[in-house]
């Protein structure tokens, strides 16, 4: 499994052991499935691995340079046999990705510098992403590159040499899907898989927070946290959670300070004095106040890579997100963009928490998934990035240029992308350009600038099943300009397109999956700054037992919040006993959902009972038909439900939804002023109401 | 000279040191008990896991009085060294995630105890030295709502298993044969 790293003399060393071994013993055991087995003979010159990444996978291992230096080739090959297939070419100082076909050789993204290797091994690891590749070494990204492949796809892994040094140790790591979650609820049963780095880190229940009594419950996310403290001379405390391979993901947590604490999470983790973080202090902190950065800590000396004025309030839980893909970081606050950076250091490695400064550091809600974000400034080309699909593209001038009187298209990224963000500079030429989205998926949206007359407008097209583009939303711009940033969000079928502060919205079902583009039609265009990222998903409430249960665990059900609480609609209003509702079974939200959000409700026994259910959406609870109301029933006998929306009190829409076994999941979503419904992934309704935004979600 | 042969022999196989996974599926146990169940999903391995059903009381210890559902695999070991156990689990929540995991007589230790929630994960176990030749596992009730795909035992310390593992079915004793 391990095999082909160690040269022909070590392994016929170790059959010859492997032999000797049966001879003294009188036995030969039966090998194991993945032992160390001799490799193939490199008949081709390359030391293939016995076993195949699958992407997405890493392979890490060692380079070694040689009296005559280093010039190895690192090889991901397609196919059973042969070297078609994608290559890390590393000579000269220099390393570079290459597509190999047929023995012909062609450039992937651009070379990198390879930092000193001498006879002293140097860690490695090359990143196969679906699309993207990165080789990291000795603690740098070097080079970059694109080339698509769907998750599973099979590759063979091994390396040649070209005449001097060696690589070692090479294997292979599947990466999977990066996802981890922790609400700290847990006490005295280990650490949940929680390193230390440095500093202290502890279980925290509210029961034993001194601040406790003086705080607002509804302010917190559950009566259990992790709290960082600092020792003493120490740098910043650090624990965390993930393994050295990581790549491509962001960590969330909910985090509350005193005003002299020091917040972080942490990316690209290698060791207490080497890390990738965001570091927050509070608006009236003593030492350097009011900062939210961007760092890099490397041999424990800390480089700013970006930062911005902001504080934040002590003792006030915050969310604190930050994103790590491919050099660029992206740090969040409450789900807001707040600071962006790029390092080309470490590439990779765990997630974590960092306290710092004199009172500690509460953490709770930490979320650990895959991210990937991507940007290009056009200074130079980047072979592999951008796939033409349509006219003729070049990059030159530091801008992207399409040129020709049809319509041009380029696309980046992966067929399975959803609910991205976009942004690109667009210099319109003679009709229009924009940025396509979900190129993959049942229908494309197009953000577009037009020229109109002395002015321009901003639209939001959708492409029809004929092909044509129908125009869904528009917005005036004023003058004319030569420049203009335009932004584009689609999720979930909802669009939102902005420029210049105008902004245009619009629902269209089915948009959003897959690659994003540059589009022009009928003119040349020019698009510069381009960036792409994912929409983070929403924090995720689910209802459990311990949220209801106020006997056992009356300080859980106590402490419930917007993040995790569903709460018998009486005891979350502050009424008089008159006022409160009187319907049996009724159960809220605690809290108030501003902005967009959907509720999940797993529908059980369908076709086995009569089933009778609302999901009110934006409803005040005091109030019978407030807000949007989604009335779903089902009889015995029948794998059918019938569904029926009201906005306040009117009927808006009916629909008979068939589904396929005895369990269905309903969506819900309000998206700005649309509502959306859908039963297991089928869209059922959705329509601009006129619920005002910004009340509760409540169920029945 | 026999003592040569073996400390060569010795030397000679800790050189060779194979690294060995063994990967089970949950539903492939030597024997159960309830209340652990077997339960058909497509979201697991084979179709198939193992589970501590909810509302089963909480084990507090390996020994009972209370629910000891359990599934036992026995196991081949192609060679010895030191096993490093990864369970591929659900967790219904945080009074749900984790078993008991008994290894032959030796005392008993859990798995679990980690934050993520409603969905298969890989979590890491203890590490457990183990001889040639056949062995017991046993997965015991510890909390309900305990989900279990697949188990690994690994002596390659620094693989890290992250999606469906191939079971190795050359390594497993079913009752069967």
């Amino acid at each position: 499994m391990r095999a082909g790293t160690s040269g022909t003399a070590s392994r016929w060393g170790r059959i010859c052991l492997v032999a000797l071994l049966a001879l003294v013993l009188g036995t030969i055991q039966a090998p194991a499935q993945d032992a160390q087995a001799p490799a193939a003979a490199p008949a081709d010159g390359v030391q293939w691995l016995e076993e195949k990444g699958e992407t997405p996978y890493a392979v890490p291992g060692e380079l070694k340079a040689g009296d005559k230096g280093l010039a190895v080739r690192l090889w991901l090959a397609s196919g059973d046999a042969g070297k078609d297939g994608l290559a890390v070419e590393i000579k000269g100082g220099e390393a570079r990705f290459l597509a190999a076909r047929g023995g012909q050789f062609s450039p992937l993204g651009t070379p990198g510098k390879l930092p000193p290797v001498g006879e002293e091994p140097v860690e490695f690891s090359v990143q196969r992403h679906a699309w993207r590749l990165l080789f990291i070494c000795g603690g740098h990204v070097v080079c970059k590159a694109w080339s698509y492949a769907p998750d599973g796809t099979a590759e063979r892994v091994g390396w040649e040499s070209l005449g001097a040094g060696q690589a070692d140790d090479l294997r292979v790591q599947p990466v999977g899907e990066i996802f981890a979650t922790d609400s700290f609820m847990r006490l005295d049963t280990g650490s949940g898989g929680w390193e230390t780095g440095r500093g202290t880190w502890q279980q925290r229940s509210l029961r034993e927070d001194q601040q406790a009594g003086a705080m607002d419950a509804s302010k917190s996310t559950n009566p259990f946290s992790y709290f960082g403290q600092v020792g003493k001379s120490e740098g910043a405390a650090v624990t965390t959670i993930g393994y050295s391979f990581w790549t491509n993901y962001s960590i969330d947590a909910a985090v509350r300070a005193g005003q002299d604490s020091v917040i972080g999470v942490v990316v690209c983790y290698q060791d207490a004095d080497n890390y990738l973080a965001a570091k927050w202090t509070s608006c009236v902190g003593a030492s350097e106040p009011q900062t939210l950065k961007l760092v890099a800590v490397k041999d424990g000396e800390e480089t700013v890579l970006a930062q911005e004025r902001a504080g934040f309030l002590p003792d006030q839980w915050y969310r604190l997100g930050l994103g790590y893909s491919g050099g660029r970081l992206v740090c969040w606050v409450d789900g807001q963009k707040r600071v962006a950076g790029e390092t080309d250091l470490f590439g990779q490695g765990s997630a974590g928490l960092l306290a710092g400064g004199s009172e500690g550091v509460f953490f709770d809600d930490v979320a650990i998934q895959d991210w990937s974000a991507e940007g290009d400034d056009f200074k130079v080309a980047q072979p592999g990035k951008w796939i033409p699909q349509s006219g003729t593209w070049e990059v030159s001038g530091g801008v992207m240029k399409a040129t020709g009187k049809g319509e041009a298209l380029a696309l980046a990224g992966q067929p399975d992308w959803k609910n991205c963000r976009a942004g690109a500079g667009v210099k319109i030429g003679t009709e229009q350009a924009g940025i396509l989205m979900g190129a993959d998926g049942d229908a494309q949206v197009l953000a577009a600038l037009h020229k109109a007359g002395q002015g321009d407008k901003l639209s939001i097209l959708s492409k029809t099943r004929d092909g044509q583009w129908q125009e869904a939303a528009v917005m005036a711009l004023g003058a004319s300009a030569p420049w203009r940033r335009l932004e584009v969000a689609v999720e979930d079928g909802y669009v939102v397109a902005s420029c210049n502060g105008a902004q245009a919205r619009a629902f269209v079902p089915g948009a959003g999956m897959g690659r994003v583009g540059l589009l022009t039609r009928g003119g040349s265009a020019a698009f510069d700054d381009f960036a792409v990222e994912p929409i983070p998903p929403p924090p995720t409430a689910h209802l459990v037992k311990e949220f209801t249960d106020a006997q056992q665990h009356f300080e859980m059900a106590e402490w419930a919040a917007t993040r995790h609480a569903w709460v018998p609609a009486a005891t979350d209003l502050n009424l008089p006993d008159a006022e409160k509702p009187k319907a049996e079974g009724v159960w809220c939200t605690k809290g108030d959902y501003y902005g967009d959000y959907t509720v999940d409700v797993p529908l059980t026994g369908i076709g086995a009972r009569d089933l009778d259910l609302a999901v009110a959406l934006d409803s005040d609870p005091r109030w019978q038909g407030t807000g949007v109301t989604v009335r779903v029933a089902g009889k015995p006998g029948q794998k059918s439900l019938a569904l029926t929306i009201l906005n306040g009190t009117e009927q808006v829409a009916q629909q008979q939804v068939d589904v396929e076994a005895a369990q269905a999941t309903l969506k819900c979503s309000r998206l700005g002023e649309f509502v959306v419904i859908e039963v297991d992934g089928k869209l059922v309704y959705s329509g601009k109401l006129l619920s005002p935004e910004g009340s509760k979600a409540s169920a029945q | 000279m026999l003592g040569v042969a073996v400390l060569t022999v010795t030397l000679i196989a800790a050189a060779w040191a194979a690294k060995v996974s063994i990967v089970v599926e949950g539903e492939h146990y030597y024997s159960i008990k309830p209340s652990m169940q077997i339960v058909a999903s497509q979201s697991a391995s084979g179709g198939k896991f193992v589970q501590i059903p909810l509302k089963r009381p909480h084990g507090e210890d390996e020994t009972g009085p209370y629910d000891d559902g359990n599934a036992v695999y026995r196991i081949n070991v192609p060679s010895a060294g030191l096993y490093r156990l990864w369970a591929r689990a659900h967790w219904h929540d945080s009074c749900g995630n984790s078993f008991f995991v008994v290894v032959d007589d030796q005392p008993q230790s859990w798995i679990g105890e980690d934050g993520t929630m409603q969905k298969w994960h890989w979590v890491k176990g203890k590490t457990y030295q183990l001889s040639a030749g056949v062995h017991t596992i046993k997965f015991q009730n510890r909390e309900d709502g305990a989900k279990l795909d697949q188990f690994m035992l690994t002596t390659d310390t620094r693989y890290v298993p992250t999606r469906v593992e191939r079971e190795t079915s050359q390594y497993i004793i079913r009752p069967s044969q």
